[in-house]
């Protein structure tokens, strides 16, 4: 086992390498110079060679990447162009804040749309199963935007039930992430959902179901002994996949409710041209997704009994 | 017995069959149809012409009401038809070659070539995926024409990787072995041979591709760095931030998001059908029961 | 009295392409201790009267359009589900041709077997898990104990295969009903499955349902055959008077298709044809496009006609064949 994780992660090097290469080009060479979006109209020449200097966008490219892998590799990011402080401490900063939105939203949602694809399994072909294949669908077809702008105008403004935006570290912050947490699980449930039911629905279909059934098992008995544990190896598998990306919370939810968390910093990022915060936030991204899926695989060796022969 | 139909014919029937899908299908030509209507400029929609007070209600007259600018939502939705439909045409154009011709290469000579590209399409599935596409957005600049390269570039790793699988697959089949035998060239063996075979599958993705580039131009608009100085979905549902709340003005983004919902329903519900028809396995699997 | 009576039995599927008439006035029965053996090709029917004993036909799409199974004295169509799970796997038990696919793979084959005792019978753990250790070991896997806590996919194609006679066998039904149990495995493995089945046969007292599609495997196992063609009975009789005095010449068709060791063949003879649309089955004799001695009397419908008591054939030409052959 022990080799295995350590096989999978000198797998993973390459990735990141190549990770580095896109966000690298990306911004240092497409994106090009932001010194002059930086120091605004009228700056004068010797004032931009100054910055450039700084910034260390002078010197040639191959340099500027060998400096981007020392940061990568120290967990050392620099200054902010915008706000100038430092990168990691923003980031460590903006953690706490788009965890308390993602993960419980996550998990209600992933146990949520687990139970819905239980229950189209037992009722499958039924009113119960067709009302869950509509609604997934067409909740899958309304943009994120209008579920985030509706639901903070209805839900919060014009009724009163939510705060309308804002955030506390602690207890005190809960009220804050109810509606945003209510629109994150309503935006997922529908795909969840949909691939849920698919899982379990081919599930039902195998031949161990029918053996099953022949013993003389009721349907919950199948359902619960036998067809969930082969659903779930699936089903850890698109999940764990999703946690990495929960880091950066949601973009939109997080602006939209002013949460300070990293969704919200790389919106602003973005806003202000800040290329050092993007980079880092993106790479980190990257790496946790890359984590995530050795995580995966190891989830998967402990699910399924016939992956530890491999 | 009776005479047996190709399976792309079976499964072509069984998709006329279903209405609904048909129904979609019908739709989805609809908004084809007016984008191409826009873009010929054989209907030319008058989209910055003021025709009342600002922020009219809805009414016979202007049946989604006026704009900030005193302008007719309705025709604004209409106009923004064709900017959805030409971002899901040209993002599903600029990555769907990318990933046919990279997953053909990975998956029909594997090897080295295959390490590479699939090296290059977990690199690009690392990154979080509207990080990278908000940030090449930016980086390429503000602007429709960003749009489409961001989506293009950030959208061909589904594909690729299907397409990959798919010929993993096929390459081992007897009719390609055979067709080496007789010495066919790979280029005639990947074109000729395997890649018809994946069509269906590749199509199904693509439309999904579309869809999801509607949507993605939404997040873009709304960002800032999306469609400018054009009446598209995305900017009249972020508009919707700041007319809503004191004004109580609906109809712009409820238009918009209708607009924009029904495409999205119908590409979702045709996909499906055409999952369904084409999936072997599925259609078995309803004939044995 | 028979242990299992089928009577007049129909059942219809509906497919897109139309009623699908799977099995049509069906009558068998099984003596205890004695092994019926249902031969035919796939599409023939057999698998699903098994289901249909079972009571594990997916209707709808499936109807049982008439008839009746009846069991020692109650009438399997009539009982509630409720009533029919407390006869799966307790008093019917069926074994299934993929052992691979038919094992749920995440469940150690030691709970499989016990889990229908837990359902049936009302033991502690620890008795049910000994049970499940001497049926291991009473259908020949070594090392029970070890193998006990061991998943599906640790095990060899046989191997499995012994695990689901022992998951059928483990509250001592009194009809086992085997489902092509040996077309996915290996000749030699195939032939120790049967031995086992065999010698399980004899110790208990338990009727067997053996379908299968290969006339080969039948003549050791078989008491009594059943030739099914297109969901009709063609031919019945023991297996002396299906091996050496067939009637049907569907039989003589599916006899000669199979290899014999003993006798020097040029090659082996191919029934002609396909089974006829199940769709769309046309009156009269169902083999009638495939048959050599079709005429036109075949343009009625056949009857069961007794020639030898218990041997009985669906066919209008059998006395004509007798002096052919």
């Amino acid at each position: 086992m022990l080799s295995y994780i350590i096989r999978r992660i000198i797998q993973a090097i390459p990735t990141l390498f190549g990770v580095t290469l896109v966000t690298f080009i990306v911004f240092n060479v497409v994106g090009g110079d932001p010194v002059y979006q930086m120091v605004g109209k009228g700056a004068g020449q010797k004032e931009i060679d100054a910055l450039r200097r700084e910034l260390g966008l002078d010197r040639p490219l191959y340099q500027q990447y060998f400096f981007y892998l020392k940061q990568i590799t120290t967990f050392d990011f620099g200054r902010s162009y915008a706000t100038k402080q430092k990168i990691s401490q923003m980031i460590k900063e903006g953690m706490g804040p788009s965890l308390s939105l993602a993960v419980p939203a996550f998990f209600f949602g992933s146990i949520l749309g687990i139970i819905i694809s239980l229950l189209v399994a037992l009722y499958r072909g039924k009113l119960f199963d067709r009302l869950t294949v509509v609604l997934s669908v067409a909740g899958m077809s309304v943009s994120v935007l209008a579920y985030i702008i509706a639901g903070q105008y209805y839900l919060a403004y014009m009724s009163g039930l939510f705060p309308i935006s804002g955030w506390e570290p602690g207890l005190r912050g809960v009220p804050f992430l109810v509606l945003p947490g209510l629109i994150w699980v309503i935006v997922s449930l529908g795909s969840d959902v949909r691939f849920f039911r698919t899982v379990m629905l081919d599930e039902i279909n195998q031949d161990y179901v029918r053996t099953a059934y022949a013993k003389g098992l009721g349907k919950y008995r199948v359902l619960f002994r036998h067809v969930l544990k082969n659903a779930m190896i699936p089903i850890i598998t698109r999940l764990v996949i999703a946690i990495p990306f929960l880091y950066t919370g949601s973009l939109l939810l997080e602006n939209f409710f002013s949460i300070p968390g990293l969704g919200s910093m790389s919106i602003n990022a973005i806003n202000s041209s800040d290329f050092p915060v993007i980079k880092a936030i993106t790479f980190i991204g990257a790496l946790l997704y890359v984590g995530g899926n050795i995580v995966t695989d190891i989830c998967y060796a402990l699910a399924d009994p016939r992956v530890r022969l491999k | 017995m009776r005479k047996s139909k190709s399976l792309t014919q079976k499964a072509l029937t069984e998709l006329g069959r279903d209405k609904l899908a048909m129904i979609s299908f019908a739709i989805i030509a609809a908004y084809i149809l007016i984008a191409l209507l826009i873009q010929t400029n054989l209907l030319n929609l008058p989209i910055h012409d003021t025709v009342g007070e600002s922020y009219e209600k809805p009414s016979w007259a202007h049946i989604l009401g006026t704009d900030i600018f005193g302008r007719d939502v309705f025709i604004r939705v209409i106009y923004g038809v064709k900017i959805s439909m030409s971002i899901g045409f040209i993002t599903t154009l600029i990555a769907v070659p990318i990933g046919i011709v990279l997953g053909a290469l990975a998956g029909f000579f594997g090897g080295r070539i295959d390490d590479f590209i699939v090296w290059i399409y977990s690199t690009f599935s690392s990154i979080p995926y509207l990080l990278l596409l908000l940030a090449l957005a930016l980086v390429l600049g503000k602007g429709i024409f960003s749009v489409y390269i961001a989506l293009g570039v950030t959208s061909w790793v589904g594909i690729c990787r299907v397409v990959r699988g798919e010929f993993i697959k096929y390459r081992e089949r007897d009719y390609v072995t055979a067709a080496h035998a007789l010495g066919a060239g790979p280029l005639r063996i990947i074109f000729r041979h395997i890649l018809p075979n994946v069509l269906p599958l590749i199509f199904i993705n693509a439309s999904l591709l579309f869809v999801s580039a509607i949507k993605a131009e939404v997040i873009l608009s709304y960002i800032g760095v999306g469609v400018q100085g054009k009446p598209s979905w995305g900017n009249m549902i972020s508009d919707a931030k700041l007319e809503l709340v004191g004004r109580g003005v609906y109809w712009q983004f409820l238009g918009a998001t209708c607009a924009m919902f029904i495409i999205v329903l119908a590409f979702n519900i045709f996909s499906d059908a055409l999952r369904d028809s084409f999936d072997p396995r599925i259609s078995n699997k309803t004939k044995e029961r | 009295m028979a242990l299992l009576e089928i009577k007049d039995l129909s059942i219809q599927f509906s497919t897109d392409e139309g009623v699908l008439h799977a099995v049509d006035n069906l009558n068998l029965s099984v003596d205890q201790g004695k092994t019926l053996c249902i031969v035919g090709e796939s599409g023939c029917g057999k698998s699903v009267t098994a289901r249909a004993i079972m009571g594990l036909l997916p209707i709808p799409p499936a109807k049982i359009t008439s008839g009746s199974v009846v069991l020692d004295t109650k009438d399997l169509l009539g009982l509630s589900e409720k009533e029919m799970r407390a006869l799966r796997g307790n008093d019917i038990a069926m074994i299934f041709q993929d052992p691979m696919t038919s094992l749920n793979p995440v469940l150690t084959c030691g709970y499989q077997i016990q889990e229908s005792l837990h359902i049936h019978d009302k033991i502690t753990k620890k008795e049910a898990k000994e049970k499940a250790l001497a049926l291991m070991k009473q259908v020949g896997i070594p090392e029970a104990e070890k193998r006990f806590s061991e998943y599906p996919h640790q095990f060899s194609g046989g191997m499995r295969q012994r695990v689901m006679i022992a998951m059928a066998l483990s509250c001592k039904p009194k009809l086992l009903i085997a489902d092509e149990p040996t077309t996915a495995l290996d000749v030699s493995i195939q032939a120790q499955i049967l031995e086992l089945l065999g010698t399980l046969k004899k110790s208990s007292d338990m009727a067997m349902i053996f379908i299968t599609h290969d006339l080969g495997v039948v003549a050791e196992i078989a008491d009594e055959i059943i030739v099914l063609y297109a969901g009709t009975v063609a031919e019945r009789g023991t297996t002396k008077d299906i091996f050496n005095h067939a009637a049907h010449p569907y039989t003589l068709g599916l006899l000669e298709s199979v290899p014999h060791i003993s006798k020097e063949q040029e090659h082996l003879t191919v029934i002609p044809g396909t089974l006829p649309d199940p769709t769309d089955y046309q009156p009269g004799c169902r083999f009638y496009e495939r048959c050599t001695f079709h005429s036109d009397l075949c343009k009625k419908d056949p009857v069961e006609e007794e020639i030898t008591p218990g041997h009985r054939v669906a066919c209008f030409h059998y006395r004509l064949k007798d002096q052919q052959y």
